[in-house]
């Protein structure tokens, strides 16, 4: 077979597929990881939207006399899950502690995201603003995350979920920057370019309508992962202190910190929490995980 | 994912360290039997006694200086120190100080009149970031003031002179007679250090933020400086985050202490504190959690010591901001605070609730003041009465990375408060602020909000030490100017009859309930948690113990 005829039977074979994102769609839906990570997480949206309704009480009520005889009464029937050290019903703040989760996830998240593409698709398509970009983002990535994050926060002068979110996407710029300036340039010598700028396309346009669309897809893997590291952050921030001015917000790294203290005592306080940040950010990386697969060209072909 | 994944790890380490502590505290003690490690609430903020009023930092300065008179272990008893003998005449004007032979500070200098002196007049010629109610705080408290009037401070110096007659006397003439003076001599922020290395040093440079906090600028009391006094241990090495080491002086005039060396490290949370007690990485730790108690009195290897209730937990109203300069608004705010809910579900049977701003064991205690039990319906009905619209908006104050003795839990506290004061007509706006180095600070100068949680443990049993360090002169943290009261305060630290004296802070107590700048809602008895084979230590009322007494046994 001649290389012509090869190119053509691979042709052939394409549409057979039928695009790159509805091929993904399809290799999503056999991995059970992905069925198993995207359970969890539709979980943790319709609670966290529905939390008035499924919370059995509201999150920041007190009930001072049920813990009068010392923190902390375990479950009941009452209350599912127990109630933490202001005698409020943990489960109820676990319920709401979602909202507060997602919501500084997905802000977050699009913070460094919305940056990061911007810098990234600049630094990869003109090449003059390349490497200004880049030593910026590498004196970025050479300070550790979360210090950076910490130091963020502290030069608002106090925390707070707004600080916390900033704080977080900055963070994360520098890894968007990278992924999307190296997706650019990979594309940017294609010829569909070549045949864009030939015919006349403005590079704003060339770079908007016809690069980014294409160069994407690895960004949407790594958001989908940031989101649960960037949950994890927010647990972390929220339990060095840095999290709500409000203790009695229910965001579960802040109740981490607040219930610390009866790890002795009433263990159980510490472990729920626990167990739903672990779910939220398995969840996440579940998804990423296998969206990554799915998009991965090179395992095209191999469901 | 693979920083997802460690980070996940770290927080179900978290949740098991409950279990794995249970196992690590059957290893082995590893101290020696000369050092002692002391696990504290938090670095102290400086160690220059002049310049500092919170327990942390006290409790060590108080290791390494002495004043001219100290306190009897375990009691509120003056008993002579650096002074042998004194003599007051002129009507309680001048006093004259016979000096302990032979004492010498831990950097060789001498102790004589001319160093007491040189102290006494370091501390009136203060200036600057100094002269402020938040640096010099027990000196402006007692003294009343400095050679030139601080800005926005009243001034009306106690003090006048001191003169030094040979090596071994030393004569202090005071502006008018004082009640208090003698008792307030035995405070550590009055200790002596030495003046050679104080001025080597830099001890009196520094600077304050506009905030109040105080942030020294030489080497002397700062980490990795030096600080000098006389005291049974010297300052050996202070790095922040690590530990504070302070050594036996081996050249003390005294009875020299049984430990070599103690060692203190700041953990501020409380069930770290506990852990490390409990694996042996301390051998003992102040501020201990009510509801930790049993724990410790189950395992065999430690024990509880209690300390008399001497301290008063209490809520700042800063008459400053608006509408609380309204005393209906004040009384809404009394009223508005669960004080019981909080005392009876918090302080696990160690604590009572405060009615005034001193606990009844001092003089002057009074048994008729008004009293204001909780009553959202009230509080609202007052709040309506002063003309506003509900709910209130008040920015409310809260420290964190701190346990006190009279407040363990200042979040617990804080939120229960906020929740009661949300039910009474009032929309809370939390805010807060690591105790160390900014809260203090901030309470102090009246930065902290409309209102905060703050609290006092007694230095010395004087009734002047609660209330007239609190409301004797205008101060930030207040915000008021009410002169009547002022001026029986400064009466009574005068008055020399006691019985007068009582009679005179009885009514004080009254009026000042009935002015409510504030709201004490606790008195508690605190606990100290040791390794059983830790001896000597003897709980004082004022919360500072010496280590020189303190041995291993067995």
């Amino acid at each position: 077979m001649s290389v012509a005829e090869v190119e053509a039977s691979e042709l052939e074979l394409e549409p057979a597929s039928g695009g790159l994102w509805r091929d993904a769609l399809q290799r999503l839906r056999r991995s059970p990881a992905a069925i198993v990570g995207l359970v969890m997480i539709a979980t943790l949206v319709v609670v966290a939207l529905f939390a008035p309704w499924i919370a059995p009480y509201s999150p920041t009520e007190q009930n001072l006399e049920a813990i009068a005889g010392g923190c902390c009464p375990g479950p009941s029937r009452e209350h599912l899950l127990g109630l933490d050290d202001l005698g409020r019903d943990e489960l109820s703040r676990l319920i709401y502690g979602a909202r507060y989760s997602l919501l500084i996830g997905v802000v977050a998240v699009a913070i460094g995201l919305t940056m990061g593409l911007l810098l990234g698709a600049m630094a990869g398509y003109f090449r003059r603003a390349d490497s200004p970009i880049m030593r910026l983002m590498d004196i970025m990535l050479a300070i550790p995350g979360f210090l950076m994050a910490i130091g963020i926060v502290a030069l608002f002068g106090e925390g707070g979920l707004l600080q916390v979110m900033i704080a977080i996407g900055v963070v994360n710029i520098p890894i968007f920057t990278r992924l999307m300036r190296g997706s650019i340039i990979a594309q940017r010598d294609n010829d569909y370019v070549l045949a864009a700028r030939s015919v006349g396309v403005p590079s704003r346009k060339i770079l908007g309508s016809h690069i980014v669309p294409n160069a994407i897809s690895p960004v949407i893997v790594a958001a989908t992962l940031a989101l649960a590291t960037a949950i994890i952050d927010a647990a972390g921030l929220g339990f060095l202190g840095l999290g709500p001015q409000d203790p009695a917000t229910p965001e579960w790294g802040t109740m981490l910190t607040n219930t610390v203290r009866y790890l002795q005592t009433a263990p159980f306080l510490a472990i729920f929490p626990g167990i739903a940040i672990v779910i939220a950010v398995m969840g996440f990386n579940l998804i990423g995980d296998a969206l990554r697969e799915a998009l991965d060209p090179k395992l095209r072909g191999r469901t | 994912m693979r920083k997802g994944l460690k980070v996940l790890l770290a927080v179900v380490a978290v949740a098991l360290t409950a279990t794995a502590v249970t196992l690590a505290a059957n290893s082995s003690s590893s101290a020696t039997s000369d050092t002692l490690v002391f696990g504290a609430a938090s670095e102290p903020t400086s160690l220059d006694g002049a310049v500092v009023s919170d327990g942390e930092s006290l409790r060590v300065i108080d290791q390494i200086t002495e004043g001219l008179v100290g306190l009897k272990n375990g009691t509120t008893v003056i008993v002579p120190k650096l002074a042998t003998s004194w003599r007051a005449s002129n009507g309680g004007r001048v006093w004259s100080f016979k000096l302990r032979r032979g004492v010498t500070f831990q950097d060789g200098t001498p102790f004589n009149a001319k160093a007491v002196c040189a102290n006494f007049d370091r501390w009136y010629n203060f200036t600057g970031a100094f002269a402020s109610d938040s640096t010099s705080y027990y000196y402006y408290t007692v003294f009343g003031g400095y050679k030139k009037a601080a800005k926005g401070l009243g001034n009306s110096p106690l003090y006048r002179s001191c003169r030094a007659v040979g090596d071994s006397t030393a004569v202090i003439t005071l502006r008018r007679p004082n009640a208090s003076f003698l008792g307030a001599l035995s405070l550590t922020a009055f200790g002596m250090q030495s003046p050679t290395a104080m001025t080597k040093y830099g001890a009196d440079k520094g600077t304050l933020s506009k905030d109040g906090v105080f942030t020294p600028g030489g080497q002397y009391g700062v980490p990795g400086g030096v600080a000098v006094g006389t005291g049974p241990f010297k300052l050996e090495s202070w790095k922040i985050g690590d530990k504070l080491v302070i050594v036996r002086n081996d050249s003390y005039w005294g009875k020299k202490a049984f430990l070599r060396r103690v060692i203190f490290r700041a953990i501020p949370d409380n069930a770290a504190r506990l852990q490390a007690l409990q694996t042996g990485e301390i051998q003992g730790y102040d501020l201990v959690e009510p509801q930790d108690i049993a724990t410790i009195k189950k395992d065999s290897k430690l024990k509880v010591l209690d300390r008399p209730a001497f301290n008063v937990a209490y809520v700042t109203i800063n008459q400053a901001v608006k509408p609380f300069d309204n005393l209906l608004v004040r009384q809404a705010v009394a009223y508005g605070l669960d004080r019981a809910g909080v005392v009876k579900t918090f302080y696990a049977g160690r604590g009572t609730v405060a009615n005034e701003f001193m606990p009844p064991e001092v003089v002057g205690y009074s048994k008729t003041v008004k009293k204001y039990t909780y009553n959202p319906e009230k509080a609202k009905q007052l709040l309506r009465q002063a003309g506003l619209t509900l709910p209130v908006e008040v920015e409310f104050w809260y420290p964190t990375d701190v346990s006190r003795p009279y407040m363990p839990d200042p979040a617990r506290n804080f939120q229960a408060f906020a929740a009661s004061l949300d039910k009474s007509g009032f929309k809370v706006i939390p805010k807060s602020a690591p105790w160390a180095p900014d809260y203090v600070g901030r309470v102090q100068a009246g930065t902290a909000g409309a209102l905060n949680l703050i609290g006092w443990t007694g230095d010395f049993g004087d009734p002047d030490n609660f209330i007239g360090t609190f409301f004797r002169t205008k101060q930030g943290q207040w915000g008021f100017n009410n002169p009547q009261l002022f001026t029986l305060l400064n009466k009574a630290l005068i008055e020399t009859n006691l019985a007068k004296r009582a009679a005179m802070y009885r009514q004080a107590n009254n009026m000042i309930m009935n002015f409510l700048p504030g709201v004490p809602y606790a008195h508690t008895k605190p606990a100290l948690a040791f390794q059983k084979n830790v001896v000597g230590y003897i709980p004082s009322p004022v919360s500072l113990e010496p280590f020189s007494t303190v041995r291993f046994v067995g």
